[in-house]
C-alpha cells in the first residue's frame, strides 16, 4: 500500500513535462553563464608606405585597373583616389592622374602641353610663370593639402632611385 | 477507412496532452524559476562602464608610414593632423572667454591649487580649495592649508635667494617641504634637482657633484654633513628639515669646522623668522622658473649608477596637462579626490600625477613612508585616499597577501569569483564605504628598470582586491610623465599591454634589429616624439608592438 504513494511521487517529479522544463532551464543557464569573446573592430586599411616617385614610376597611377590615382604637386605627391571621378580615367582632369600637375595647376589649364613630356628628363622648374601663376599653385597645394594624403615625393629620374 | 487513420496532428496533439497531463507542484516551480531567470536581466542588468568597441581601438593611427618605420600613433583627443597637448591651458582672469589659455608653467599650478577650481573665464568660481594632510607616522595628521604653505614658499624662497645658490637638491621622502622647496624654486627661479633616497653616501655626493648642486634639503640627521662636506665641498647652504619630535635639538650649533663654507639653516626657523606674506613675486626675469633636474637609477648599468635628466617647463606643463585629460570626462581628479603618493615623488610620474591633481583641486595626503618597499596599508593611516599612486612592488605584495587571506574561506572565495564575474561583464563591482577603498590606483613601468612586471592577471586581481580601477602606465627616463597609460575603464586580463600614448606625445616604432615593421604589424623600437619629451625626439631601446586593440606593448 504504501508502495503506490511513493511510487507516483517519484514518477511526478520526472515526468516528462518536468525533464523538458529543467533541461530549457540548463539551456538557458549555459548560453547565459558561457564567456563571450570581447568585442574587436575589424582592422582598417594597413597604413601607406611612403615611397620616392621617378616620373615613371608614377605613371603607372593613373586609376586604370583599380590602381590608385596619384599626381604631383611641387614634389609631393598626393593620393586623389577619393576624386576619382575628377582625377581618375574619364574625369575632366585625367591628364593630371600619375603625372606632375604643377604647371597644369598654376596656369589652370588641362592642356597635354602643361605636362613635361620626357619622363627621364629632370622635373618641370616652373619657369616662366608669373606672381599670378604661383599663388594659384600655393592655393591648389594648400586645398589639396587639407584634403588628400600625401603619400610620396616625386624626384627627377637622376636624382633619385626609389627609396628602399 | 474509417478512424485508424487518426491524422499526423491529431496524434501530436494527443501526445502533448499526455505530456502536460503529468503537470505537477514540480513543474510550476520549474517554471516559475525559468520565467525568473528569463526576465530577471530586465531588472538586474547594468551597462558595462565604458562601450566595448571604444576599447577596441584605442589609439589613432596615421595613415602613411615611413618605410622602415610603423604608423605614429596619438590619442584619440589628439588625432594626426592636430596639434599635441603642450600645456595647461591657463587662461588669466579678464582675458576675452574664446581665447585658449597659455601653456603656462609650475607656478600656474600652485597658483591654480591655491585660488580653486576656475571657470571658463579664468575667474575662480569659490569653489573649495583642497588641503595637504601630511601623517607624521605614529604623531598623527597635520593639515595645512594652501595659503600657510603659500607664506612658507615665500619665506623658504626669499631664504634661498638671499644666501646665494642657484641650483637646490632635495633629497628628502615624500613630505610637504619637498613640496614646499619644489615650488619655491618654481617661483624664485632656482633650478631643482630631485634625488630619490640614496643608501650610499658616495653616491649622493657623486649626484650633487655632478648636478652642480648648491644648495641641498635634506632630512635633519639623515645623513653625515661632515662626511658628505669632505666629500662634496661646495654646498653653499644647508636646510635641515626637523621632524617635529627632534624639535628640541639645537640643529644649528655644529661641530668646529664641520659645516665648511656651508651656511646650516632649520627649516622651521626659517619659517617662523621670516614670517613671509602670502603673495607671491611679481614676474621678474632673474624669478622665471629654471628647469627641473630629475635622477633616475639608471636601468641598464650596474647598481648605484643613476640618469641625470633636466626637464623644462615646458615638457613639466605639457606632461600634467595630459594627464588632466586623460581620465574619462565622468571620472576626472575633482576637488572631491584625495591623492595619496605611495611611490616617491622624485620619481618623475608620481609628480606628474601629483602636480595634476594640484592643478584639478585635489586634496594630497602625503606620508613619508614611501617607495617600492611601502606597504600598501600606509596610505590609510590618517587620510582615506580615494586615489593612490604606487610602485608596482607595493602593488605585487599586496596581491599576494590578500591573495592568501581571501583564498583561505570559502565566503571570501564565493567573494572573489561573483566580484571576478562583474569585472569580465565590464562593470566595477560596488564595494562597501566602510572599508578603505581608494577609486584608482596608478602604477608605473619604467622602461626596462622596473624590478616588477604586473601581469594583466595580477593587475585584475588588483582591481578584486582593491576594489579600485588602475591605470598601469609606461614611463621612460627621458620623457616628463607617461608614454602611454591604459584605459581606467579596460578590465581585461587577457592582453598585458600598456594602453594608448597620452596627448602629449607621439609614438612611432622603427625597424632594429630585434624586429621589423610589416603591412599587419608594428614591431620596433619605440620612438618617442611631442612637447613631453625633452630634447624632442628620444627611443626607447626596447622591441615593442602595437596589439590589435592599438595599445603599446613589449614584444615577447
Amino acid at each position: 500500500m504504501s508502495d503506490t504513494p511513493a511510487a507516483t511521487q517519484a514518477a511526478s517529479i520526472a515526468s516528462p513535462i518536468n525533464l523538458i522544463l529543467f533541461s530549457l532551464l540548463i539551456l538557458l543557464a549555459y548560453f547565459r553563464l558561457r564567456p563571450s569573446p570581447p568585442s574587436t573592430l575589424p582592422k582598417g586599411p594597413a597604413p601607406v608606405v611612403f615611397r620616392t616617385f621617378t616620373p615613371p614610376t608614377l605613371q603607372p597611377y593613373d586609376g586604370e585597373k583599380d590602381r590608385p590615382v596619384y599626381l604631383a604637386v611641387r614634389g609631393k605627391v598626393f593620393d586623389v583616389t577619393p576624386g576619382k571621378n575628377f582625377y581618375g580615367p574619364g574625369g575632366p582632369y585625367e591628364n593630371f592622374a600619375g603625372r606632375d600637375a604643377s604647371r597644369g595647376l598654376a596656369c589652370g589649364s588641362f592642356d597635354e602641353d602643361m605636362l613635361t613630356k620626357d619622363l627621364d628628363g629632370p622635373l618641370d622648374d616652373l619657369s616662366g610663370l608669373g606672381q599670378d601663376e604661383m599663388q594659384a599653385l600655393q592655393d591648389w597645394e594648400d586645398r589639396f593639402s587639407e584634403k588628400y594624403l600625401v603619400v610620396g615625393k616625386l624626384v627627377a629620374v637622376s636624382e633619385g632611385q626609389e627609396g628602399s | 477507412m474509417a478512424a485508424d487513420s487518426t491524422s499526423i496532428l491529431q496524434q501530436l496533439d494527443s501526445q502533448i496532452e499526455n505530456i502536460f497531463a503529468g503537470w505537477n507542484i514540480y513543474s510550476t516551480l520549474i517554471a516559475l524559476v525559468l520565467a525568473a531567470y528569463l526576465i530577471s536581466p530586465l531588472f538586474l542588468y547594468t551597462e558595462p562602464d565604458v562601450h566595448p568597441l571604444l576599447l577596441a581601438r584605442q589609439s589613432s593611427a596615421s595613415y602613411v608610414r615611413q618605410p622602415k618605420e610603423s604608423a605614429i600613433f596619438r590619442s584619440l583627443e589628439t588625432p594626426p593632423g592636430y596639434p599635441l597637448k603642450s600645456g595647461l591651458n591657463v587662461k588669466d582672469a579678464g582675458q576675452p572667454k574664446w581665447t585658449s589659455g597659455r601653456a603656462g608653467d609650475l607656478r600656474d599650478v600652485w597658483k591654480r591649487a591655491v585660488s580653486g577650481p576656475v571657470d571658463a573665464d579664468g575667474k575662480p568660481t569659490g569653489g573649495e580649495t583642497g588641503k595637504v594632510i601630511t601623517t607624521y607616522g605614529k604623531e598623527g595628521v597635520i593639515d595645512y592649508s594652501f595659503t600657510k604653505l603659500s607664506s612658507e614658499i615665500n619665506a623658504v624662497g626669499q631664504h634661498m635667494k638671499a644666501h646665494g645658490g642657484n641650483r637646490v637638491a632635495i633629497h628628502m621622502p615624500n613630505s610637504v617641504e619637498l613640496l614646499v622647496t619644489f615650488f619655491a624654486s618654481a617661483f624664485y627661479g632656482l633650478t631643482p634637482i630631485l634625488i630619490p633616497q640614496q643608501e650610499s653616501l658616495d653616491t649622493l655626493a657623486g649626484i650633487l657633484m655632478e648636478t652642480k648642486a648648491d644648495i641641498l634639503v635634506a632630512g635633519a640627521g639623515s645623513l653625515p654633513l661632515k662626511e658628505l662636506l669632505q666629500k662634496y665641498p661646495n654646498l653653499k647652504q644647508v636646510i635641515w628639515v626637523v621632524e617635529r619630535t627632534s624639535r628640541h635639538m639645537d640643529w644649528n650649533e655644529v661641530g668646529e669646522g664641520e659645516g665648511g663654507k656651508a651656511e646650516i639653516a632649520v627649516w622651521h626657523d626659517i619659517i617662523d623668522e621670516k614670517q613671509a606674506p602670502s603673495e607671491f613675486p611679481v614676474d621678474a626675469p632673474e624669478n622665471s622658473p629654471a628647469n627641473v633636474v630629475m635622477v633616475t637609477e639608471d636601468a641598464w648599468s650596474a647598481m648605484d649608477s643613476y640618469e641625470l635628466t633636466e626637464f623644462t617647463q615646458a615638457n613639466f606643463v605639457a606632461a600634467i596637462g595630459a594627464q588632466t585629460s586623460a581620465l574619462p570626462r565622468l571620472h576626472r581628479l575633482a576637488p572631491t579626490d584625495t591623492v595619496t603618493p605611495l611611490a616617491s615623488l622624485a620619481e618623475m610620474y608620481p609628480l606628474t600625477v601629483t602636480l595634476a591633481a594640484l592643478f584639478s583641486n585635489a586634496s594630497l595626503a602625503l606620508t613619508s613612508v614611501s617607495g617600492p618597499k611601502a606597504p600598501y596599508s600606509a596610505a590609510f593611516q590618517g587620510a582615506s585616499p580615494t586615489i593612490i599612486i604606487a610602485n608596482t612592488e607595493t602593488l605585487s605584495s599586496f596581491c599576494k597577501d590578500k591573495e592568501r587571506t581571501m583564498s583561505s574561506s570559502l565566503l571570501g572565495q564565493f567573494n572573489q569569483w561573483r566580484k571576478t564575474k562583474t569585472l569580465k561583464a565590464g562593470t566595477m563591482p560596488k564595494t562597501s564605504s566602510l572599508t578603505n577603498t581608494p577609486r584608482l590606483i596608478y602604477t608605473y613601468d619604467k622602461a626596462g628598470a622596473s624590478t616588477v612586471k604586473l601581469d594583466p592577471a595580477e593587475l585584475f586581481k588588483l582591481k578584486v582586491y582593491s576594489g579600485a580601477r588602475t591605470i598601469y602606465a609606461f614611463t621612460d627616463a627621458q620623457v616628463a610623465g607617461a608614454i602611454t597609460q591604459t584605459n581606467m575603464l579596460d578590465y581585461q586580463s587577457t592582453s598585458a599591454d600598456f594602453g594608448p600614448p597620452l596627448s602629449s606625445v607621439e609614438i612611432k616604432l622603427r625597424d632594429a634589429e630585434g624586429g621589423r615593421n610589416s603591412d599587419d604589424k608594428a614591431l620596433g623600437e619605440l620612438v618617442v616624439s611631442g612637447p613631453a619629451v625633452v630634447g624632442g625626439e628620444t627611443v626607447v631601446h626596447h622591441i615593442m608592438t602595437m596589439t590589435d586593440r592599438s595599445a603599446l606593448a613589449y614584444a615577447s
